[in-house]
């Protein structure tokens, strides 16, 4: 787990904020994440991931998956001459996640108070006391906004009611759930975690990180269009003629159409 | 898809190559102006779309210009006065978007500029295949009726720099091919087409050029205006995906095939009519996206 500072930082926090409320924490949950290492290639979708744990009967379970933040320039449309909608102003969002995931055993609201939720970031309430620094400005106003727009993309989900559980013979309870790392998510870790409510409050019971990683050549063609642009533009141009020229031999084109 | 920045099922880009293709060689002419906007309706971003549909025409048009270069049916003076007039044509339309990408108007402009064009070519393509049908087709061209030579005739004729182009069989001012390249450069970069179906019914109406001299120097023009334009958005905007290009080529060569036997059993007239039809359709929804309020109002700058 150590071997990811960034995230290790981050874990560390969430520990000691999960030390400060009522539960102690006490043995750490193992979660069994399937696939924890994802690898995009030309043909990804996006990836199924199925989160496992045995976690201690009675207890409600959430799952918070987050990606790295970043600071989100974006552009507010508005009216203009009253009929043609178009860009009209900046909105800046501060430290958003990448991603943003969240599946519950039930009802948000049903699990803790609200402030229980803020300190552990979990809702989008939660979430917009993080990144709206001011909440009657723009971006406090367009947030349910910011929310539709990573809806849209899959990259902010929330579930509730998304954990199955199930008793075990030792008393406790197997508890799974799914969630999709979508075709938009950027390569880096994500942090997995996995917290027990019990009478309003919570305890971070278990985390894990998944990695993200592009393959071979989509990193190579990336890296190609990003840093030697004027070099990847003759490279598409010649692919481009070739697999013309290929397609123009297998096929017996070479009647002209006007584009 | 490296570039875009998203995932799309490849064979959703195969099967709109191959409908966009099926169209192509259904009414014979090229698919680019349909591609843009049905890659913009899958959620690729516009200047993407517009940049990797550059590189797919490049592709398509490979083996065509090859063609016709053999069988001499390319006009080289004129296609090389077009070119030149599509370099400057083509920078200044890429450099438009690297502008409008910087303050956030580059989808609005790619937009805007979609509803207008194909608006005017649905609208003439549809009254054209009308006035077919019913067998009122206008003999008249814009160089003049059969009683006399027209303004625009007369004009063509005072200009400088006249110059005889003998494969295409007419003689007129350089500024001509030079202006119309500058405008096919601005859309092609603008709008990521190769701008055929503006040259080719010039060159057939207004200069009055033979029809296989046309396709042959139309498609000469727009691979190298195409090459252009890839490299010039390539390295300003970072917008070529040739994955992108690619799926989208295999796709619409297969749908062109079929399009071709489909096609040559159809009157023309109503499938003209239909592909104005299409062509409109597409403009309406393009429109109602610019009028309509949006779903979310707020979105990512520089198109992604």
């Amino acid at each position: 787990m150590f071997r990811y500072p960034l995230l290790s930082v981050t874990l560390l926090a969430s520990l000691l904020s999960a030390a400060a409320t009522v539960h102690a924490g006490g043995d750490r949950t193992l979660l069994a994440i399937e696939p924890d290492h994802v690898q995009v290639g030309f043909i990804y979708g996006g990836q199924k991931i199925s989160v496992r744990s045995n976690v201690p009967a009675g207890d409600e379970v959430l799952l918070k998956v987050k990606g790295a933040t970043r600071n989100l320039n974006l552009k507010k449309k508005g009216k203009v001459f009253g009929f043609l909608w178009m860009n009209v102003g900046d909105v800046v969002y501060e430290e958003v996640p990448g991603l943003y995931v969240i599946r519950s055993s039930h009802k948000l609201a049903d699990l803790a108070p609200a402030d229980v939720l803020r300190q552990f970031e979990i809702g989008y309430d939660a979430l917009k006391a993080k990144i709206v620094t001011a909440p009657d400005g723009e971006a406090g106003k367009l947030f349910g906004d910011l929310i539709k727009l990573k809806e849209k993309e899959g990259m902010f989900t929330i579930v509730e009611d998304g954990i199955r559980h199930a008793p075990t013979p030792d008393g406790r309870e197997e508890i799974a759930t799914e969630f999709l790392l979508p075709p938009k998510a950027p390569d880096g870790e994500y942090l997995v975690e996995l917290y027990g409510f019990k009478n309003g409050s919570g305890t971070l019971l278990g985390s894990g990180i998944i990695t993200l990683e592009k393959d071979h050549m989509i990193r190579f063609i990336t890296s190609m269009a990003g840093n030697h642009r004027l070099l990847y533009g003759h490279l598409a141009v010649i692919i481009a003629i070739v697999a013309g020229l290929l397609t123009g031999v297998i096929f017996g084109l070479g009647k002209g159409k006007a584009h | 898809m490296p570039v875009a920045g998203t995932s799309v099922n490849m064979f959703i880009l195969l099967g709109m190559g191959g409908i966009v293709g099926f169209l192509s060689g259904l009414f014979g002419v090229g698919g680019g102006f349909l591609l843009t906007p049905l890659l913009i309706f899958i959620g690729i971003p516009p200047t993407v779309a517009a940049a990797s549909d550059s590189n797919q025409i490049v592709a398509a048009c490979a083996s065509g210009t090859y063609a016709h270069a053999l069988r001499g049916t390319v006009d080289f003076k004129m296609g090389i006065l077009l070119f030149i007039g599509a370099l400057f044509g083509g920078t200044l339309g890429v450099k438009l978007i690297h502008l409008l990408r910087a303050t956030g108007e580059a989808n609005f402009v790619i937009s805007v500029t979609y509803v207008v064009m194909l608006g005017s070519i649905g609208s003439y393509m549809l009254y054209e295949s009308l006035l077919g049908l019913f067998g009122k087709r206008s003999e008249k061209t814009s160089r003049g009726t059969r009683s006399g030579p027209s303004f625009f005739a007369r004009l063509l004729d005072a200009l400088p720099f006249q110059m005889e182009f003998t494969r295409a069989q007419v003689a007129f001012s350089a500024i001509i091919p030079l202006l119309l390249g500058l405008l096919v450069g601005v859309l092609a970069a603008i709008m990521g087409v190769g701008g055929g179906f503006i040259m080719v019914p010039i060159m057939i109406y207004v200069l009055r050029m033979p029809m296989h001299v046309v396709v042959g120097t139309s498609l000469f023009q727009i691979l190298f205006t195409s090459i252009h334009v890839t490299i010039m958005q390539a390295w300003l905007n970072q917008s070529v995906d040739f994955v992108l290009a690619l799926n989208l080529l295999f796709g619409s060569v297969i749908g062109a095939q079929i399009g071709t036997q489909v096609g040559s059993k159809l009157k023309m007239d109503q499938m003209k009519i239909l592909l104005s039809l299409i062509v409109l359709v597409v403009m309406v929804k393009m429109l109602v996206g610019l009028l309509a309020a949006p779903e979310i109002l707020l979105s990512y700058q520089g198109g992604h």
